[in-house]
């Protein structure tokens, strides 16, 4: 009896060895890919949400109109197959034929038309939509935009994730909540807890035809040291941004790669132009003159980042070569007796919370107290400091990022430093400024517009009330065998083409 | 709040049933969210920046963040938003998490099986260390056994969780590659964060025991056990830990209705989705509802703890049984 009983058992789990054995070889890639980028998915909220993760993984289940090439740098087609310019103010847009959404709606011009209406009156898609004044649907196919004045930024805004396409039918028979989450991206969500993780699964029907792996498993891990840990222990496999100070044990570790990139982010600080005595011109070039960028990057990033000289990121096709404040602290005693203050004075220096931040306030206070300049430290909780250094703010200096490049080089300056913008965090009203930007969004000739562009360099680098000190660096620590890596675009992450391939 | 053992008499008609004591305490609850609700709303409020700042980026128009404000009604004022809150709260509405559009019950509840188990098992860690390293110490007072149970409980209670946690990751999962070191996917996922709990719990516990043993060792029953022939080891296990109990009790029921409000050091390093970090997150966020309706939810809860601790009392101690049942 028990003989046969232990030749039943060895008969079934030989069988059940070999099946597992068969289905685990019909896929050749690993089944799971998990991510931890350093910040969690906050919510599926298309249209709203700005947190980079959350909008790396819209990138991913959703479609843009176009697509952001990350390899060579070129927009490409996305949903939308070709473009053009019927007129300053009219775009003509021909969509990707045979596209079906999740749920198997098939995608039209109507998607587009809803997509782009209901965005116009969401936070978040808002500020890229708002060129358009309307959209008409030509056939099922072929959309225009109607735009309120000429804006030849409209294709960089178009492959932002806030103005990822939107199911309609989904949206009018079941509600927001289930448009949000029925896209036509290469992966789908398959489940999220909050605070934990997202799951996303392969889109067999995906236009671009399947990825490799079929599950992509987004991590929330918010201690870098864990999810550095996590990496070396083989339970992630791709590891946003950990501690700059413990880089050197991905380099050293035989199965990790790390990948260090140029980020979007240019940190810089903002002298406020209605605060004395930061409105007088001289004062502000003395602070300009008396930072050394060099020195900044080897105390904050470990020497990991490159110095920025320009307002403008330099990776961006209207990057301009400006003449800038040097590092010189003669020249910077000077100024500042010039301005009357020969025995310096003293400010404050407001940053943020998190650790990069106030170690570039710390090291800051260090280089103007070489020109006599006393500067205090206040640094805030996040949503503290956002709303302290807002327009007309009383700061007198801020220490701040920048990475609006990535939409577009009118984003990135017209938040900044036109009177009206967004961000324009050092209360910078300049008609002459205003004016350059806005005749530049309206030049369909690159040249023409690349040289409005330099002269608004120039005029904000003279005018040292945005004073950039580096370019950061987007870390990532990867397992050697993982394949399909693309450099992240801004602070969004691409993702979609990894995988491992089994040994 | 919480009534320890001794003020449980006033706040019942001696020889009042058991029921009508759990009424009465579940009862005065409601004076205390009404409170802490407010508490609560009140001072997120007063912090400076509100959701809007923080979920609109810096991509938001200051015109558009107004009009944000006024759809998420945060333009009204306080008092206004609070009784809004408080009206939806008596329909059973907890209202939405503004960051995550999630409702703020199903949120919570998402986090809380992870928080009751780190919790639960933190505990039961805490009392495996401090009750034999408890007893020991008071068996054995002013010996060198006395002394290092009483460095160990100190260790214990002074190393930051953070660091602890860290060096029980790099020990037990880089090194070793016995646990896993985030998450709380599998079942081994726990060992790790129980004990960097449970270890910060196992002092005040073991003291707590130390102490309360060393009252009862030498009454004058023990040394009537002790010349009947009872064994020392039954002594000190039937006759003067059960007597020591109570006070032991009230501390790891009170450690037990901390640990609920989550432990957010331990939840950060281990990436473990529990309440405490949700809680932190909130608030960083200025997720007013969410903070709110957690900091409520956790006061319920802790609550419900503290009063199974007070019942507990009567099934270990029957002269507490005795003045319930008739």
């Amino acid at each position: 009896m028990k003989k046969k009983l232990f030749a039943a058992i060895l008969s079934f789990t030989m069988v059940f060895l070999f099946t597992v054995d068969c289905f685990g070889q019909s896929e050749s890639y690993q089944k799971t890919i998990t991510i931890a980028p350093s910040l969690g998915f906050t919510s599926m909220d298309v249209q709203n949400d700005a947190s980079a993760t959350s909008k790396s993984v819209y990138l991913i289940v959703f479609d843009t109109l176009v697509k952001y090439d990350t390899k060579n740098g070129k927009y490409i087609p996305g949903l939308a197959e070709s473009w053009k310019q019927l007129s300053d103010t009219l775009w003509q847009f021909k969509l990707r034929k045979g596209v079906t959404f999740h749920d198997g709606s098939p995608f039209t011009a109507e998607d587009v038309k809803f997509t782009v209406d209901r965005g116009l009156t969401q936070s978040g898609a808002k500020g890229k939509f708002v060129s358009i004044k309307s959209v008409k649907v030509v056939d099922n196919s072929t959309v225009n935009f109607e735009l309120t004045a000429p804006d030849y930024d409209l294709v960089y805004k178009l492959c932002e994730p806030n103005t990822a396409i939107m199911c309609k039918k989904t949206f009018n028979e079941k509600g927001i909540e289930a448009a949000n989450k029925n896209g036509t991206g290469s992966y789908m969500y398959k489940e999220w807890v909050q605070g934990d993780h997202v799951t996303l699964v392969r889109n067999d029907k995906f236009w671009g035809g399947p990825k490799k792996t079929a599950e992509l498993v987004i991590r929330t891990i918010p201690e870098a040291s864990s999810r550095l840990i996590a990496l070396q222990t083989g339970e992630v496999d791709y590891c946003v941004d950990p501690p700059a100070v413990d880089l050197h044990y991905i380099a050293e570790d035989p199965k990790l790669v790390l990948w260090q990139i140029p980020s979007t982010n240019i940190r810089h600080i903002i002298l406020n132009l209605k605060v004395a005595p930061l409105d007088n011109i001289l004062v502000r070039q003395a602070v300009a003159h008396a930072i050394n960028r060099e020195n900044l990057i080897a105390m904050v990033y470990e020497g990991n980042a490159t110095p920025a000289v320009n307002v403008m990121h330099p990776n961006s096709e209207f990057y301009a070569q400006v003449p800038y404040y040097e590092y010189d602290l003669q020249k910077a005693k000077k100024l500042l007796a010039d301005a009357g203050y020969p025995k310096g004075f003293t400010t404050t220096i407001y940053s943020s919370s998190g650790t990069t931040q106030k170690a570039v306030a710390s090291v800051i206070q260090a280089q103007l107290a070489e020109i006599g300049i006393t500067v205090k430290i206040q640094s805030l909780e996040t949503a503290t400091f956002n709303m302290g250094v807002g327009h007309g703010g009383t700061y007198p200096i801020a220490v701040d990022g920048w990475g609006g490049y990535a939409i577009g080089p009118d984003y990135a300056l017209r938040s900044v430093f036109h009177s009206q913008g967004n961000v324009n965090r050092s209360n910078i009203e300049d008609k002459n400024i205003d004016k350059l930007i806005d005749d530049a969004l309206a030049m369909g000739n690159q040249e023409e517009r690349a040289k409005k562009y330099a002269e608004v360099q120039q005029l904000i680098m003279k005018n040292a009330n945005w004073l950039p000190l580096a370019v950061e660096q987007i870390n990532i620590g990867v397992k050697k065998s993982l394949s399909g890596f693309e450099p992240p675009h801004g602070l969004f992450h691409h993702w979609e083409n990894l995988y491992i391939t089994k040994k | 709040m919480h009534s320890g053992p001794l003020d449980l008499c006033p706040s019942l008609n001696p020889g009042g049933s058991m029921h009508k004591y759990i009424i009465s305490r579940l009862l005065s609850l409601i004076p205390v969210i009404l409170a802490v609700s407010f508490i609560v709303f009140f001072i997120v409020d007063l912090a400076p920046g509100d959701v809007v700042d923080i979920i609109a980026g810096t991509e938001v128009s200051v015109a558009d963040k107004a009009v944000m404000r006024e759809e998420m009604g945060l333009n009204k004022p306080l008092l206004v938003r609070y009784f809004r809150y408080m009206g939806g709260m008596l329909r059973g509405d907890m209202g939405i998490s503004y960051v995550t559009n999630k409702n703020v019950f199903d949120i919570y509840m998402s986090r809380l099986p992870a928080t009751l188990l780190l919790a639960s098992v933190g505990t039961i860690v805490a009392l495996a260390i401090a009750i034999p390293l408890g007893i020991t110490a008071a068996v054995h007072q002013n010996t060198w056994l006395d002394s290092s149970s009483m460095v160990i409980g100190l260790l214990g209670l002074s190393i930051p969780t953070f660091w602890l946690g860290l060096m029980l990751i790099i020990v037990f999962s880089l090194k070793l590659g016995l646990f896993p070191s985030i998450g709380n996917q599998t079942l081994l996922s726990i060992v790790l964060p129980a004990i960097t709990v449970g270890s910060g719990q196992a002092a005040l516990t073991m003291r707590t025991t130390r102490s309360s043993m060393l009252e009862v060792i030498r009454q004058d029953y023990l040394s009537t056990a002790r010349a009947k022939g009872v064994p020392e080891k039954v002594v000190i296990r039937k006759h003067a830990f059960k007597n020591a109990l109570i006070p032991i009790l009230t501390v790891i029921g009170t450690q037990f209705g901390v640990a609920l409000g989550g432990a957010v050091m331990t939840e950060t390093v281990f990436a473990w989705p529990g309440v405490g970090r949700l809680l932190v997150d909130s608030i960083s966020n200025r997720d007013t509802l969410m903070v709110t309706g957690s900091i409520i939810l956790t006061t319920i809860l802790s609550s419900i703890v503290m009063l199974l601790i007070d019942i507990a009392y009567a099934f270990v101690d029957p002269r507490i049984k005795a003045r319930y049942v008739k």
